[in-house]
């Protein structure tokens, strides 16, 4: 019998069991599977493997909603861009033990105006690169994807073209090289979008790329070429895609609005606000499809010039702009004009793509969620000891959170939250990919 | 219908030291492996289970007859509160064992394709690995001299990921 034990025991890291420790390791958060990384050799393959990542972020996913936030900042004194992260275990810990929040927080407890919030949470630094200075037009954009995040420049006439790409649970972060475009320089005026997106099929997030090419001279804007890229993060190359928008660009005020993207079932949904339409981006077929509004969202929206402008502080909001959210894996429209001032928001949720059936969802807040600034941070925030407002999926609730930027930064007063995203953990490989990549070419 | 007249069907499990344990037949259809082959009719009256030892075989055996008379939650969506607590704690106290005997258990469960203990057993795994070191791992799970890393993998393994280690 002993021997028996012994052969079995022995027998646990051979390649038939390759999916016992698959199974155990999926279970591990990612701090652990990077220290785990030097076990052994088969351990190092599995935890890079991209077939790993997604068991790992389907697990965490379902486990661990939201817990995780991203925070993209930046300081006007030092033009400097930081990308933060900050867990919410922390924050919960800090509730509980109010010893703990005091002791932590003794920075900007010396002279807090507001009522102390309830927790201060602690921000991890991920890295830090001189931005381009950027002008009041200029915004940038920031998106979390199946644990990856992609910041780029912003939608616009940007001078300054980037994009990065971010895994803030194993701290990597690649820059992504705007695609080389010959005619930009023929035509002079580029109208720039990244959105991002995640293939399901081949277990691979994507950067679609949209430029929009005018004659420099020309005003208005009046767009009469397209030129569309896919960005692979599996071979970080760009690729051209040959076709076409399901609309005449040169009629659509394609510039006006933001333009925000969500992927869901590996299709980019991106919101058309002039024409309050929905673009969809297939990343299996690679072809553009319109899709329309259903009709009870468009009841939703007030036509005609009645734009109505709502202003919190410092922040105007436009209130008749469809928003796009991803929500319980589902596409979702939310058309917020109505329910700026109400207490429950209408979400309408894509419930089958190819018959377009959608189906209406209510969710409801304690107080207007306008007024809470609503799910998404709308504007930028300063970091003058003014907490942000989250809300929780587990709780079903907004709270304010307040970040210990002062422990990071010296001048925490010049510091800006342009982007807060919550994220999943998630392992998928991004540097150690193409260190290997590149080595193996 | 079918379940009063299997419910008395024994099936004899023949351990790999030779020692047997009759049971019911729908303990033993807890094993995927064990109801694959009762309904091909591949099987006699005693399964011999050549890789599996009386202890390990013991154990599972304990697992299934306690899955096996709690209510699935596919027969019923209002399953009591009680009952799924009662079988929570029932698998904790049942994965407070050795470590080579949980390792033990898992390959068994491997081999009879019991899905609830392969992933109880697997959770039990990573829980008792989370505080470790790779040097403690590699002792805990026997891991193959022949599969370490060079000293030079290991080096940069641990460079690129320094923070991690902290």
């Amino acid at each position: 019998m002993g021997n028996q034990t012994s052969s079995l025991t022995s027998s646990i890291p051979t390649d038939v069991n390759d999916d016992i420790i698959t199974e155990i390791l999926a279970k591990l958060p990612v701090k652990k599977l990077l220290q785990f990384q030097s076990v052994s050799k088969p351990w190092l393959t599995l935890i890079n493997q991209p077939s790993f990542a997604k068991l790992h972020y389907e697990h965490f996913s379902t486990k661990t909603h939201g817990s995780n936030t991203f925070i993209s900042a930046y300081n006007t004194l030092t033009r400097h861009r930081h990308f933060l992260s900050a867990s919410r275990a922390t924050s919960r810990a800090a509730v509980a033990t109010s010893r703990a929040a005091v002791s932590c927080s003794r920075a900007v407890m010396s002279g807090p105006r507001a009522a102390p919030p309830k927790s201060l949470v602690a921000l991890t630094h991920l890295v830090t690169f001189t931005a381009p200075s950027i002008t009041s037009k200029e915004t940038t954009e920031c998106e979390h994807l199946n644990g990856l995040i992609l910041f780029n420049s912003g939608n616009g006439f940007v001078e300054n073209d980037y994009a990065y790409v971010t895994n803030p649970s194993t701290r990597e972060t690649v820059k992504i090289s705007a695609p080389v475009s010959v005619l930009a320089n023929i035509y002079g005026k580029v109208h720039i979008c990244y959105f991002f997106g995640y293939d399901e099929v081949r277990n691979e997030h994507k950067v679609l790329n949209i430029r929009m090419l005018d004659i420099k001279s020309l005003k208005p804007f009046k767009p009469s070429r397209v030129e569309i890229m896919l960005y692979e993060l599996s071979s970080f190359t760009w690729r051209k895609i040959d076709v076409d928008l399901p609309f005449d660009i040169s009629g659509d005020r394609w510039c006006y609005g933001t333009k925000h993207s969500v992927c869901v079932n590996s299709v980019i949904y991106v919101m058309l606000q002039s024409r309050n339409e929905i673009l969809a981006f297939d990343l299996r077929t690679e072809m553009f499809e319109i899709i329309n509004l259903p009709s009870g969202a468009i009841h939703d929206i007030p036509q005609g010039s009645s734009k109505r402008v709502c202003k919190k502080g410092l922040n105007t909001v436009v209130s008749n702009q469809p928003f796009l959210m991803k929500v319980h894996g589902l596409l979702g429209v939310v058309c917020y004009d109505r329910e700026a001032i109400s207490s429950q928001m209408r979400i309408w949720l894509l419930k089958d793509y190819e018959k377009r059936v959608w189906v209406r969802e209510s969710v409801g807040f304690s107080e207007s969620w306008f007024l809470l600034d609503g799910p998404f941070l709308l504007n930028p925030y300063f970091m003058k000891n003014v907490p942000i407002p989250m809300y929780d999926m587990e709780r079903r609730s907004l709270e304010p959170v307040q970040y210990a930027s002062r422990d990071l930064f010296l001048h925490s007063e010049n510091v800006r939250f342009d982007h807060v995203r919550s994220y999943v953990e998630s392992i998928y490989p991004l540097r150690r990919n193409r260190s290997r990549t590149s080595r193996a070419g | 219908m079918s379940t009063s007249s299997s419910s008395s069907k024994k099936i004899v499990l023949k351990s790999a030291d030779n020692e047997t344990f009759e049971i019911d037949e729908i303990v033993a259809l807890e094993s995927q492996a064990i109801k694959n082959m009762i309904e091909d009719e591949c099987a006699d009256n005693v399964i011999p289970l050549g890789n599996i030892d009386s202890k390990t075989l013991s154990k599972i055996i304990e697992y299934c007859k306690k899955h096996a008379e709690s209510p699935k939650k596919d027969d019923n969506a209002d399953i009591d509160e009680k009952a799924v607590e009662d079988l929570k704690s029932f698998d904790a106290e049942f994965a407070k064992v050795d470590m080579p005997l949980i390792q033990d258990i898992l390959m068994a469960a491997n081999f009879l394709n019991i899905d609830n203990l392969i992933g109880l057993m697997c959770r039990t795994i990573a829980d008792r690995i989370k505080g470790k070191t790779p040097e403690e791992i590699r002792k805990i799970l026997n891991i193959n001299k022949n599969d370490l890393l060079s000293p030079e993998q290991e080096a940069k393994a641990r460079e690129e990921n320094s923070w991690a280690f902290d």
